[in-house]
């Protein structure tokens, strides 16, 4: 029996997307240009993770939310974090821990460049809340020990 | 006469017993016994004393226990202790267990909790949560209320009341075996050669093996036939082991840093035995007590939030200062979250303090120790031949 296997080459770009993933990722990109214009809108950053987060709150005070995971992703779907997780390796970071946090760490030392390009601005407040992940924990250690706050 | 030597070999025999024959005897003893598992790295032992069960401390399967149906639970990036302890459950090993307490210190051992739900639905299983948050009004309330939760449960799987009576009682009596655990450790700063880090480790473990009045008469044995022992003092170098305070490392890891020319002054292997670090106040609401002294006295550890920076790291510096060692190894299981997160900090702490250290991973069957050997013998030899006080 011979099997027939479609050979047309498809792009990618042409895959229908749900109204969700569409507006998940127009919400991601005004985040990330938020994050670069902080300066002109003179808004304060805050570092914080994603689950258990409490940012209803957190723009009531005008913060704009840098999140460490989503640096992560985004840099691993853009094929950069290869280097960033050698940099954190090269400072003591285990290679069989989570490369999340090793991605965010090796990112923040090799200048803090956004996975978009832009230039991240440092936080003025580091908050961690419960998030049922223990890696999270540390991770939020390890971001206060690197900006010895 | 009682030796060390008989002492360790007891010891020994115990910790190399997968079935827990002792314990089983311990609760077959009486009709009315039971046995409550924990894992690491800390519960309210107390609590389950005053209710007349054995609180089992179960610490993975080792080097000696072969791991075939525990593999199929877990991905490949998971460290082995949750394998060998499901192992241990499916070859019915813990078939005696009442209950199973699995205590907050990573992800994987909480999940494990459910696990056992799953295998064995009817026995009691805990998620042990002990809070990050050390003030009073906040993380103490809540730990007030883990206590009583956990008091109540117990409760339930003895069909009888656990009095404050017998709390302070229970409490009374692992004040003393913290005591001459501390006692132990302090006489291994002063004399190294004369408590080996295997005998020591092998105390330790026994203690997690059977009755607390049990263990506390080995270790006022043990402490008087190693005060009559005279053995060689040699030139190794004094060191501090960090990172070992879940999975536990083989034996023959242990026995492979000493023939490398290191003395273990101090380490993390079983941090429940001396936490916390001062008798918890028997007079009282002893609920409150237990809380009390966790929320001041707990020890500091990897598997735990550190609320100020500046003192980040400063707990293992303070540890290589009070045991007058030259450096620390770092030697952590791999894939542990909290031992491998934890150490670029704790690194920069020692390079701070000009302390020195080495690093390297095992797992709980790890079999080679040549490189070991060579790494722990060779950092030894830096300090004492290359050192500062060469």
């Amino acid at each position: 029996m011979n099997t027939a296997v479609a050979s047309k080459k498809t792009d990618p770009r042409d895959a229908i997307k749900d109204n969700s993933m569409l507006l998940q990722k127009e919400m991601i990109a005004n985040n990330f240009k938020k994050l670069a214009n902080v300066k002109e809108s003179d808004s304060k950053v805050v570092y914080t993770f994603v689950p258990g987060n409490i940012n209803e709150l957190l723009m009531c005070f005008n913060l704009v939310g840098n999140y460490p995971e989503i640096n992560s992703l985004q840099s691993g779907m853009r094929k950069k974090t290869g280097p960033y997780i050698m940099e954190a390796e090269r400072n003591g970071h285990s290679e069989d821990v989570c490369t999340y946090v090793k991605s965010d760490i090796g990112m923040m030392r090799k200048g803090n460049i956004a996975p978009t390009g832009d230039p991240l601005p440092e936080p003025d407040v580091l908050l961690l809340s419960y998030t049922g992940c223990f890696t999270f924990l540390k991770w939020f250690e390890l971001l206060r020990h690197e900006y010895n706050c | 006469m009682v030796t060390t030597d008989n002492i360790i070999q007891r010891c020994q025999d115990l910790f190399e017993d997968l079935s827990f024959t002792h314990a089983r005897k311990w609760k077959d003893a009486e009709a009315e016994r039971k046995v409550i598992a924990f894992m690491p790295i800390y519960v309210p032992r107390e609590i389950i004393h005053a209710a007349n069960m054995l609180p089992l401390g179960v610490l993975g399967g080792g080097d000696q226990l072969e791991v075939i149906q525990g593999d199929a639970y877990y991905q490949s990036y998971i460290c082995r202790i949750p394998r060998s302890t499901i192992e241990l459950i499916l070859t019915k090993r813990l078939d005696f267990i009442d209950g199973m307490l699995f205590p907050s210190i990573c992800d994987v051992i909480r999940n494990l909790s459910g696990m056992l739900q799953m295998i064995r639905p009817e026995i009691y299983a805990h998620y042990y949560d002990m809070p990050q948050n050390y003030d009073e009004n906040i993380g103490g309330e809540f730990y007030v209320n883990e206590l009583q939760e956990l008091r109540k449960a117990l409760e339930k799987v003895g069909d009888h009341e656990i009095t404050d009576d017998a709390i302070r009682n229970s409490i009374a009596v692992y004040n003393e075996n913290r005591r001459l655990i501390a006692k132990l450790y302090a006489m291994r700063v002063e004399q190294p050669w004369n408590i080996p880090a295997t005998e020591a480790y092998l105390l330790m473990r026994a203690s997690m093996l059977m009755p607390v009045e049990e263990h506390s008469q080995i270790l006022i044995d043990y402490l008087a036939a190693a005060e009559k022992n005279d053995r060689p003092r040699r030139d190794n170098c004094r060191i501090v082991v960090s990172g070992m305070f879940c999975e536990q490392p083989p034996l023959a890891l242990i026995k492979s840093l000493e023939m490398s020319g290191c003395y273990v002054v101090d380490d993390d292997f079983m941090l429940i035995n001396r936490w916390p670090t001062v008798d918890v106040q028997v007079e009282g609401d002893p609920i409150y007590n237990l809380s009390d002294s966790f929320l001041k006295h707990s020890p500091k550890t990897s598997a735990t939030y550190e609320p100020i920076e500046a003192e980040k790291g400063l707990y293992l510096v303070d540890a290589v200062r009070k045991s007058s060692a030259e450096g620390v190894i770092f030697a952590a299981p791999s894939f542990c979250d909290p031992a491998l997160l934890e150490r670029p900090m704790l690194q920069d702490a020692l390079n701070a303090a000009k302390i020195p250290y080495t690093a390297f991973k095992y797992a709980e069957n790890s079999g080679q120790m040549q490189p070991i050997r060579e790494q722990a013998g060779t950092f030894a030899d830096s300090i004492k031949l290359w050192g500062e006080q060469a």
